[in-house]
């Protein structure tokens, strides 16, 4: 993919949303998160959640929905960002959403 | 005056903060410059319970700094006052005088300067400190021709729902506060940023000021890089005839990284904090412990404004 050419949200998948919302942290985050498995479970915000996280900050959320958009062309209402988001999942739902796909998001 | 009732008069009575609150509501845009204000100004800087200690960190910061012909000490009490200048009278007028702030900002602040800078640089993010009566030029730049974005750090008694410029503004406590101030600079419009402030919990920046490292927020760096926007240094002084405001040179983002366009939006202020030493509120950010200093300033600001808010 490259940000000269977004790609047209058409008919999605909720494995094609996970993997592209994968690679955005992947991108964002970098080496921090090489060795990290990222699933639809993972959650974005350190908090007393056991569940595994990408300590997340509003600049690291900043750059995923700009990669979102460019490299996607997923244009995330600002309403729906970050507004009750935990997990990678979560943010996959709110993406199924706005582009008018299914909902239904697998763990993994 | 409007005539007291025989409870208000009692209180008023032990409360000589209300009593002068009052009078300079009284005065409505008069109070706002010159020495209309000054003994309201100075009976909420004896009552301040932080006064000590922003005095003590102000001059501390100051005069790490040995700038020529600057008593380090009388510079810091210089800057208290504007500092209850800034927090008090402006934000107790522009809440209990709103026709009148208008009237003042229509009168005594020309935005002409930084709108033909805007002119040249294209939407950027306005970028300067916390200087005397920063919440009255946020608004004056809201209601300009420029109507950029207010970024706002904290909420306030300002916060006040359906006022003309509440849609204009983001908390930067809002989780989504970034990615609004990029799309909207990406959407042509600008954006007002203040820089010497470090939020808890936000991404900080190392740069150095005035030759002595400085923590900052890292957040206007990223906003501008993926935005492509320019940052506008801006400053402002508070005179006896009203509010002097300037722009300096546009800090391009091509080729800058975040690192390097923070460098230059904070170094774009020296000049103005050289030359104006009492008219920056936030020395204190140049220290290492700025942050347990901002907190209990924020607490002795909030101690005052639980009186203040009775006469609102």
């Amino acid at each position: 993919m490259s940000a000269s050419e977004p790609t047209k949200p058409k008919q999605l998948d909720a494995d094609a949303v996970l993997d592209a919302i994968k690679l955005g942290i992947r991108t964002v985050k970098g080496p921090v998160v090489a060795e990290t498995e990222i699933t639809a479970e993972t959650c974005f915000w350190a908090s007393e959640d056991p569940r595994p996280c990408l300590d997340f900050d509003s600049l690291d959320l900043l750059e995923l929905i700009i990669f979102l958009e460019s490299e996607m062309g997923w244009q995330i209402p600002e309403h729906e960002i970050g507004a009750g988001w935990v997990t990678v999942g979560d943010l996959a739902v709110v993406v199924m959403r706005v582009v008018g796909a299914p909902t239904q998001v697998a763990d993994g | 005056m409007p005539a007291l009732r025989r409870g208000d008069r009692d209180r008023v009575s032990v409360e000589p903060m209300l009593a002068g609150g009052r009078e300079l509501i009284d005065l409505q845009a008069e109070g706002f410059y010159g020495p209309a204000a000054d003994a309201f100004v100075a009976e909420v800087s004896r009552r301040h319970p932080a006064r000590a200690v922003y005095v003590r960190a102000t001059a501390e910061a100051i005069a790490r700094h040995d700038l020529p012909g600057v008593d380090a000490e009388v510079v810091a009490h210089e800057v208290f006052s504007n500092f209850v200048r800034t927090h008090f009278v402006s934000k107790l007028l522009m809440v209990a005088a709103p026709e009148a702030t208008v009237g003042f900002l229509a009168e005594h602040f020309d935005t002409a300067t930084v709108e033909a800078a805007l002119g040249r640089a294209g939407p950027s993010v306005i970028s300067g400190f916390h200087y005397t009566a920063f919440p009255l030029v946020g608004l004056g730049l809201a209601m300009s021709a420029a109507a950029p974005v207010i970024s706002k750090a904290r909420f306030d008694v300002l916060d006040q729902p359906g006022t003309d410029t509440s849609d204009q503004i983001v908390h930067l406590s809002d989780r989504s506060a970034a990615i609004r101030l990029t799309r909207a600079l990406r959407g042509g419009r600008s954006v007002w940023a203040l820089l010497d402030v470090v939020l808890p919990e936000t991404r900080t920046a190392r740069t150095e000021f005035l030759g002595r490292e400085m923590t900052v927020s890292a957040g206007f760096g990223k906003v501008a890089r993926l935005s492509g926007r320019a940052c506008l240094p801006i400053s402002w002084e508070l005179r006896d005839d009203g509010i002097r405001l300037e722009a300096g040179a546009a800090v391009l983002v091509d080729g800058r990284s975040e690192a390097e366009i923070i460098d230059a939006a904070v170094a774009a202020q020296a000049a103005f904090v050289c030359a104006h030493p009492t008219q920056w509120l936030e020395w204190y950010s140049v220290l290492d412990h700025a942050p347990a200093v901002r907190a209990e300033v924020r607490q002795g600001n909030e101690s005052i404004w639980d009186t203040l808010r009775s006469i609102l």
